[in-house]
């Protein structure tokens, strides 16, 4: 069996051990649903746009604790090393570990079709925008994952994982929002803007969760996410070479 | 194996990961695949703008005159985003051929100069910013520029930003600009000659500003028949137009026969009759003109309009069409006295409604008594049908809104019974089944001439006229039919009105000069053929393609009526005429791909969590009981994923509970067996 799919194994194991996976997923679908059955009503538009423009955002903050523990309580617990020992690769532990963060994020976001299935039932909603609309958010979740996974891999403390992941995924959010984006104008080249303004995973998701697939989307996200899972890995080599 | 792993290794790493992730991202912008997953094709362009971009020859340049988006609101800010993308994908598909070049009018006064010289408008948008209301001019408009050509979208607001209505604005434009050749549509046209006051005569009331409104002047090349001396419709020209058809001559009528015969189209907005258009106050505009008639004064029998176009099919009836139903009515404002108007329901001026008429079928086969005549109730089953044909091009733009243009004294139409041989009918706009006609000659002024008496003679002329109507058998008129198939000259069998001197001549040979000393027989001269200024002989069966379209009003379209110059005097407006007009004229061009663009439209995808008893449940209780439904949905919506992960939890408790009681237990036997040994 691939080592990967060990550590996949016993990582998602732990998520439905833990209390902590479970008061994510509780208090992740409360907030969202809350907000998004909003879109339930007599003669409103059968439309999913309401909850995905809120998941984009629910992500952000979401996601961050979910990955904070990732890294950083295995240092403080002593069991990374312990980990590092093992004849497995680090890049084999670290799909693993964000393979099952992803497993479990895409089971809560299942656990959210319960929304389309009504507005399905209720009104004509059109599925290709909602399908692509799920797979752009969990491309979108794995570029967060990804994020989140790097900073809990650079320190000790879960608490600053968490807020490292935060901050730097909103600044990503930002750079891409207009209104900054039209402030920067004043300051910097177009061609500079423009480089900028891609960098952020905001935009990407926006023409998915219309119902335009782009492989120029699904490549930034699986690039982004790559980038940024091989920072990690080479996080974990210099940590086991170091000794 | 451990590897050397420096600091100075890990920038390396670093840098060209960033590097090559960089080049992946920046090649991915140009080599792009894309697929629009929703299920009406909402975000692909259609074959029509596909086949431009195709086209073009040299580059297309789009000037956009967009504001800060700072300066938005939230609905112009999403509205952007949406027009952004569709720019961008434009670009994309054009591979090249078109540009978008940014410019922002709240910049720089020069620019917002420019932008107004060419032809961008502006919305003054307010918004509410830490409390304090800011004002800003919103700029959303396009401008396109193709050789020396150039077109302009002076302002594309929120409401019409959705990618198919971007699209059937901007390909019609982008069509315009890039087209060198118009499509050339000839017409004759009768215009109205209002009675003269004072000696001085008002000039006509006609149609050249229909004809040159909107986009059509860009698109479309108009050639009057009148000006040439009763030429025959020139080859290259597929429809003619008459406006409002009076006094015709015996040319005319064959002219218009020949056109048909040829496989062209002849588009005829019919009266028959005309009201004065009065410039005195009080107005009466009622007042039939008794000096209206189709055909010219001492028109030969046998040649008359109407039975030209009985000929064809459609029967022209002496009678105006009224409207019973109130919900088909116009209503209109006149003044009738300084200072104050009033609202007429005047039955006379009706726009058809997209209903199915055969869910009153049972209100209307009930007699006095309130029995139900069963066999005319099956009949209005059979017969009734919407007001707009659902299938029909020209009803098109109509049917969303349910509302059709409006006809002003429409003429009362039939189709012939049967139809001539060959000869296939659709009928486009009828009336509800609650009208009739009444004789155009007749007194249709309501309101008579006092002020006072006004409104009391409007209401006992209503009395009147639904007293007549209740009498009247259910039935629909056709205010807009189409015929097509094989016809049948008009002039078959007639003596052919051919212009004089350009007769059509049949020559043989000339005969050969007799020569004396010649020997043998003569050679006859070579056959000189037709003579090239002669008319082509009569045509009498049609080509394919041929059709006769009639729209049963020609005021609707008139001039003063779009212009809402004859409201100013007491007259209507013209109820979406310029619409009706515009998109026949598409219609019949046959630009199809162009016309599927005005049938995309963002479809209804409302919810409904319940549906109104209209007779037994009041609207209050009815908007309770889908609160309900819907406060519910929404519980559940919330509770139940909430409760599985809940239920997950609880039996992974339990299960590792039950597991470490177990374990303990053995645990606990381990030491009791082991403490007993």
């Amino acid at each position: 069996m691939p080592k990967s799919l060990v550590v996949y194994r016993r990582e998602l194991k732990s998520y439905f051990l833990s209390p902590i996976a479970y008061v994510f997923g509780v208090l992740f679908l409360g907030v969202q649903m809350w907000f998004s059955t909003s879109a339930l009503g007599q003669d409103q538009p059968a439309s999913m746009v309401g909850f995905f423009q809120l998941l984009g955002l629910m992500l952000l903050f979401f996601v961050p604790a979910l990955t904070m523990r990732l890294w950083a309580e295995e240092r403080k617990l002593g069991t990374l090393e312990l980990l590092m020992t093992f004849p497995v690769r680090a890049g084999a532990v670290v799909f693993g570990k964000f393979s099952a963060a992803l497993t479990f994020l895409a089971i809560v976001l299942l656990l959210t079709v319960g929304l389309p299935l009504t507005l399905a039932a209720f009104g004509s909603l059109d599925w290709g925008p909602v399908l692509a609309a799920y797979c752009g958010a969990l491309l979108m979740a794995g570029a967060y994952l990804s994020v989140g996974m790097l900073w809990s891999s650079l320190t000790r403390d879960q608490i600053v994982a968490l807020l490292l992941a935060l901050v730097s995924l909103l600044g990503l959010y930002f750079i891409g929002w207009p209104r900054f984006l039209s402030w920067l104008d004043a300051w910097v080249p177009r061609i500079v803007l423009d480089a900028i303004g891609a960098l952020s995973p905001y935009q990407y998701f926006r023409s998915m969760s219309r119902g335009v697939i782009d492989s120029r989307d699904v490549i930034y996200y699986l690039v982004f996410t790559g980038v940024f899972l091989y920072g990690n890995v080479l996080v974990l080599q210099y940590r086991r070479h170091k000794g | 194996m451990r590897t050397a792993f420096s600091k100075r290794g890990l920038i390396l790493h670093v840098f060209l990961l960033l590097v090559v992730a960089g080049e992946v991202l920046y090649l991915s912008s140009f080599y792009r695949a894309r697929v629009d997953v929703t299920a009406d094709q909402l975000y692909s362009f259609s074959p029509s703008t596909l086949g431009i971009l195709d086209r073009l020859e040299e580059p297309i340049r789009i000037e956009a005159y967009f504001s800060a988006v700072e300066n938005l609101d939230d609905a112009w800010r999403d509205a952007r985003g949406r027009i952004n993308s569709f720019l961008d994908e434009l670009v994309r598909v054009s591979r090249g051929k078109l540009t978008i070049e940014f410019f922002d009018p709240g910049a720089e006064q020069q620019i917002e100069d420019r932008a107004r010289r060419v032809g961008i408008q502006s919305l003054n948008l307010s918004r509410v910013e830490a409390g304090v209301t800011q004002v800003a001019a919103g700029w959303q408009g396009l401008r396109f520029r193709y050789g020396t050509k150039v077109e302009v979208l002076p302002l594309i607001p929120p409401s019409a930003a959705q990618p198919p209505q971007l699209e059937a604005q901007i390909t019609p434009l982008l069509e315009l600009v890039t087209t060198e050749e118009l499509t050339k549509v000839a017409f004759f046209e009768w215009p109205y000659q209002p009675p003269g006051r004072g000696g001085q005569r008002p000039p006509p009331i006609g149609w050249a500003q229909l004809r040159n409104s909107g986009y059509l002047p860009g698109r479309y090349r108009w050639i009057d028949m009148a000006a040439t001396d009763g030429l025959l419709v020139p080859d290259d020209v597929d429809v003619l137009v008459l406006f409002c058809p009076r006094n015709l001559d015996k040319r005319t009528k064959y002219v218009i026969d020949q056109h048909l015969m040829r496989g062209g189209t002849v588009l005829a907005f019919v009266d028959a009759h005309a009201f004065q258009y009065a410039t005195t106050t009080p107005l009466h505009p009622f007042t039939p003109d008794p000096t209206f008639r189709f055909d010219a004064i001492g028109h030969e029998r046998g040649y008359a309009f109407v039975d030209q176009m009985d000929h064809y099919g459609l029967v022209i009836h002496d009678d105006v069409v009224g409207e019973g139903a109130d919900e088909a009515l116009e209503t209109f404002e006149m003044p009738i006295e300084p200072g104050r108007s009033i609202k007429w329901p005047f039955p006379f001026f009706l726009h058809p409604l997209h209903y199915d008429w055969t869910a009153n079928a049972e209100q209307f086969a009930r007699d006095a008594a309130g029995n139900v005549d069963l066999e005319l109730l099956e009949r209005y089953r059979e017969r009734f049908v919407s007001g707009m044909n659902p299938t029909s091009e020209f009803a098109r733009p109509f049917l969303e809104s349910r509302v059709g243009p409006g006809f002003y004294f429409p003429t009362r139409l039939e189709l012939r019974d049967p139809l001539p041989d060959g000869i296939e009918a659709e009928v486009h706009f009828r009336t509800t089944p609650v009208a009739m006609g009444v004789p155009s000659q007749q007194p249709l002024d309501w309101i008579g001439a006092i002020p006072q008496r006004m409104v009391e003679s409007f209401r006992a002329n209503r009395e009147t006229f639904l007293n007549g109507l209740r009498g009247e058998p259910r039935q629909q008129h056709p205010l807009m039919v189409e015929l097509s198939g094989a016809f049948t000259s008009f002039f078959a069998d007639k003596v052919v009105p051919y212009r004089p001197g350009f007769e059509p001549v049949e020559r043989g040979p000339e005969p050969a000069p007799q020569d004396p000393d010649a020997i043998g027989p003569a050679v006859p001269a070579p056959d000189p053929g037709p003579d090239k200024d002669a008319e082509r002989p009569i045509l009498k069966t049609s080509a394919p393609g041929a059709r006769l379209v009639v729209v049963a009003d020609a005021d609707g379209v008139r001039d003063d009526l779009i212009s809402e110059r004859y409201r100013s005097l007491g007259g209507p407006t013209s109820r979406a005429g310029l619409t009706l007009f515009a998109q026949t004229l598409d219609v019949l061009s046959g630009d199809r791909d162009l016309l599927a663009l005005y049938e995309r439209f963002v479809p209804d995808r409302g919810q409904s969590y319940g549906t109104r008893d209209t007779a037994n449940e009041p609207v209050a209780a009815f908007e309770r009981r889908v609160q309900r439904t819907v406060w519910w949905w929404r519980a559940a919506n919330v509770v139940v994923p909430i409760l599985c992960l809940v239920v997950v939890a609880v039996v992974v408790s339990v299960r590792r509970r039950r597991e470490k009681v177990r374990f303990l237990r053995a645990t606990q036997q381990l030491k009791t067996d082991g403490g007993v040994a």
